[in-house]
């Protein structure tokens, strides 16, 4: 009896953890938002677009959310129906920054190794891109 | 006279035990024959064979130009060293899987091609009675673990069926049917995998543990697939289909049309010549690698193949396999050495790394670091080996980098902290041309395995690019960024995991006072390694740094240590520190002064934007 509680306890470690390492996390990146912050450069008050993103030659695109930067490889990127979203929770970037300041501010990637920004292309279809959050100092 | 008779009749027992013995395999011999005799489903075919069943003249054109044997026109259509992408597919000939059905028989070849995940493709054909193709389709196949780990198993793993963009053509076989098939445009996704089995002795529907009659007397049993297609929902793609025939399952199935698609998966290219170039050549590191990344393998084996495995090639195969697996590169990097395997570029190297000798875990991450800059820049980047910086600016910013580098030595002095005598971290200049942002000027990245990147806004449509920027404040950014190198190399000097800065203990050593001056502005400034320390000690101890050698770039003249830099250029060394957060910029004057410094960079850098760079 306590080998078989024994054995269930690990299998069921063993799923616990294998779920932890596959944790998708996601966030919302509106590139049709007219949303902007404002950045203080030499006295003077600039704004910046909230999402933005520049398309390398290549096809691999940096993706700014405010002041966060997400780097995508061009093959990952995959495309699904709108209702995927009901499948997924998106998170927070600011929460997720709590934790990355908290654990491993200078790599983030690191942290949240699985992270995927959405966009939404129409009404019917959106995009994942699997990107890596790069921590920068300017 | 009795022990005679013992001796005798023990002789007798031995004769006929030994001619039992005898009868067995000639029965068994007898059962092997019939197996042989017997034509099954599946069978594997030559080439020759198979151009006798199938007319390749009229039905598929485009398709001869992709086989091995006709690799020299091939290679003349294409360029040989980008191997990025799917345009150097090559049929193989040599390994044929032959699946005959009532009304048509599948040839199902290997293509070799660039694939992740230790996955391979394969080209299916059917051919009619009539000896002619009129369908095709490209497979991709996923190997699982378990085969992985022994491949002397039957395949197991899951398959999708994908869209002609393998060869550079709009239609592999010119019939009308294809043609229609292709024009519809509709992707097929698979809903089934019926596996059916067939003994070696070409008795189909058994396999050990499997339903189906009769019995199986052969040692082993072949297996084909039928992948049973639907049209794809649209936005979902298709997730293959998983199918493993070592744990049975499948069923059994005979004649019918063509509906589904008949194959079985074949997994061997030039399958003797490989593994002596593997066992003959190689040497066990060089095995390990060859064998770690299914694109390095593939790579090689289509250059031996193409190569009709000449010992140059095979040296050629030897040596880049030998410099990859000593640095550890990925499959990129090993694709850049493989393909300049003749370049100064790779060459000057070498050399350089002859002169270093011993591989440091620094050093290996600079050779990284440098082949992924000639990948990046196709061949255009600056090494200084020496310097240990790789420079991939261009333009303007090219231009005031070395005019920094020529101009007193403050600058060369920041600079030489990177270098091998202090191998700690190294730099790498690079510049964005897509950035979004209209403040960033440039930034500088933590150190990744030992190297740390410096990128310009390169954007020549945001005023934050350098060229838009006038000379003198372009040096200013780029010294502004090499001090936050300087800091990062001295925290990774503190904690290096690997080339990569151990936060946390970081975080432990500071508190534990192991580097005071850092200490002092960790504390300050709210315990954070992401917090604007660094800007906090640069904006209190830096700035003279920074106007001397700005003074030194604009004049030519040095400024001597024990002298101050001019007040407009340490007005000008402001520029980057002079946020509200900053606690020097708020204390250490007052407003009247913050607001002349802002007027004095705003107004130089409206006189001379758009400024040009000459040496």
């Amino acid at each position: 009896m306590k080998n078989i509680t024994f054995i269930i306890i690990l299998i069921s470690q063993f799923c616990f953890s294998q779920q932890k390492v596959q944790q998708k996390t996601y966030l919302y990146f509106d590139a049709s938002s007219d949303k902007t912050f404002s950045v203080e450069v030499n006295g003077k008050i600039i704004t910046e677009q909230f999402y933005s993103k520049g398309i390398n030659k290549n096809g691999d695109i940096t993706f700014y959310i405010n002041k966060e930067m997400f780097y995508l490889k061009k093959k990952e990127v995959d495309t699904c129906k709108i209702e995927y979203l009901k499948n997924i929770k998106i998170s927070n970037l600011s929460n997720l920054k709590i934790v990355v300041n908290k654990i491993n501010p200078l790599y983030p990637y690191k942290v949240f190794p699985n992270l995927y920004l959405v966009e939404k292309i129409n009404d019917s279809i959106i995009v994942k891109y699997k990107v890596k959050w790069e921590y920068y100092i300017e | 006279m009795k022990n005679k008779l013992k001796k005798a009749l023990k002789l007798g027992i031995l004769i006929f035990g030994f001619s039992l013995l005898l009868w067995n395999c000639d029965v068994m011999e007898n059962t092997a024959r019939q197996e042989v005799q017997q034509e099954g489903t599946i069978t594997e075919i030559s080439f020759d064979e198979f151009k006798l069943k199938a007319n390749l003249n009229n039905q598929a054109k485009n398709l001869s130009r992709f086989f091995d044997i006709n690799k020299s026109s091939f290679k003349s259509s294409n360029n040989y060293k980008s191997t990025g992408g799917f345009e150097n597919a090559i049929i193989l000939t040599d390994n044929i899987i032959k699946i005959k059905k009532d009304n048509f028989t599948t040839y199902t070849f290997t293509i070799l091609a660039p694939t992740e995940n230790n996955e391979f493709y394969n080209l299916v054909l059917y051919v009619n009675d009539n000896q002619e193709i009129y369908k095709s389709h490209i497979l991709k196949y996923k190997p699982s673990e378990k085969w992985l780990s022994d491949t002397t198993q039957y395949f197991s793993g899951s398959v999708e069926i994908i869209n002609n963009d393998i060869f550079n053509v709009n239609n592999l076989l010119q019939s009308k049917t294809s043609q229609s098939a292709k024009s519809s445009s509709v992707a097929e996704c698979i809903d089934d995998v019926i596996i059916s089995y067939e003994c070696s002795n070409g008795v189909e529907g058994h396999r050990e543990g499997n339903p189906g009659s009769p019995d199986c007397v052969a040692h082993s049993f072949y297996y084909y697939i039928t992948l049973i297609t639907s049209p794809c929902t649209a936005g979902l793609g298709d997730d293959g289909g998983d199918f493993d025939p070592n744990t049975g399952g499948g069923t059994s199935t005979s004649g019918g049309g063509d509906s589904g698609i008949v194959t079985a998966p074949n997994t061997i290219p030039y399958t003797s010549q490989l593994k002596n170039f593997e066992s003959g050549t190689l040497n066990a590191t060089e095995r390990t690698y060859y064998n770690r990344d299914s694109n390095t393998k593939n790579t090689i084996d289509r250059f031996l193949i193409e190569r009709n495995f000449s010992n140059i090639a095979k040296t050629d195969a030897k040596t880049a396999l030998d410099f990859s697996s000593k640095y550890k590169l990925n499959f990129e990097q090993f694709n850049w050495v493989f393909n300049n395997r003749d370049s100064e570029d790779l060459q000057e190297l070498k050399s350089d790394l002859v002169d270093i000798g011993e591989i440091t875990p620094e050093i290996e991450g600079y050779v990284k670091a440098s082949i992924n800059s000639e990948v990046e820049t196709n061949n255009d980047a600056e090494i200084d080996f020496e310097n240990r910086i790789i420079n991939i600016l261009e333009g303007k910013a090219l231009c005031v980098y070395n005019k920094l580098m020529n101009s007193g030595t403050g600058f060369k002095n920041a600079i030489k902290k990177f270098d091998g005598k202090f191998p700690v971290s190294h730099l790498k200049f690079k510049f964005d041309p897509n950035m979004t942002s209209n403040t960033i000027r440039a930034y500088t990245r933590a150190p990744e395995n030992y190297v740390i990147n410096i990128v310009l806004n390169g954007n020549s449509t945001k005023d934050a690019s350098y060229q838009k920027r006038p000379n003198l404040l372009v040096a200013k950014t780029i010294i502004h960024e090499v001090i936050h190198a300087e800091m990062f190399r001295k925290l990774l000097s503190l904690a290096n995991s690997n080339g990569n800065i151990n936060v946390s203990l970081v975080n432990r050593m500071l508190q534990q006072g192991d580097y005071p001056g850092m200490l002092d502005y960790y504390f300050r400034n709210g315990q954070d390694i992401n917090s604007n320390w660094q800007h906090q000690q640069m904006a209190t101890h830096y700035r003279q740094t920074i106007g001397r050698i700005l003074q030194e770039f604009d004049t030519g003249i040095v400024v001597p240590l024990n002298e101050q830099p001019s007040q407009f250029y340490m007005d000008l060394a402001w520029e980057g520190l002079n946020d509200s957060d900053i606690i020097e910029w708020q204390t250490a004057i007052n407003q009247p002064e913050r607001d002349r410094i802002n007027d004095v960079i705003n107004s130089y850098t409206s006189q001379h934007s758009n400024q040009n760079c000459t040496n």
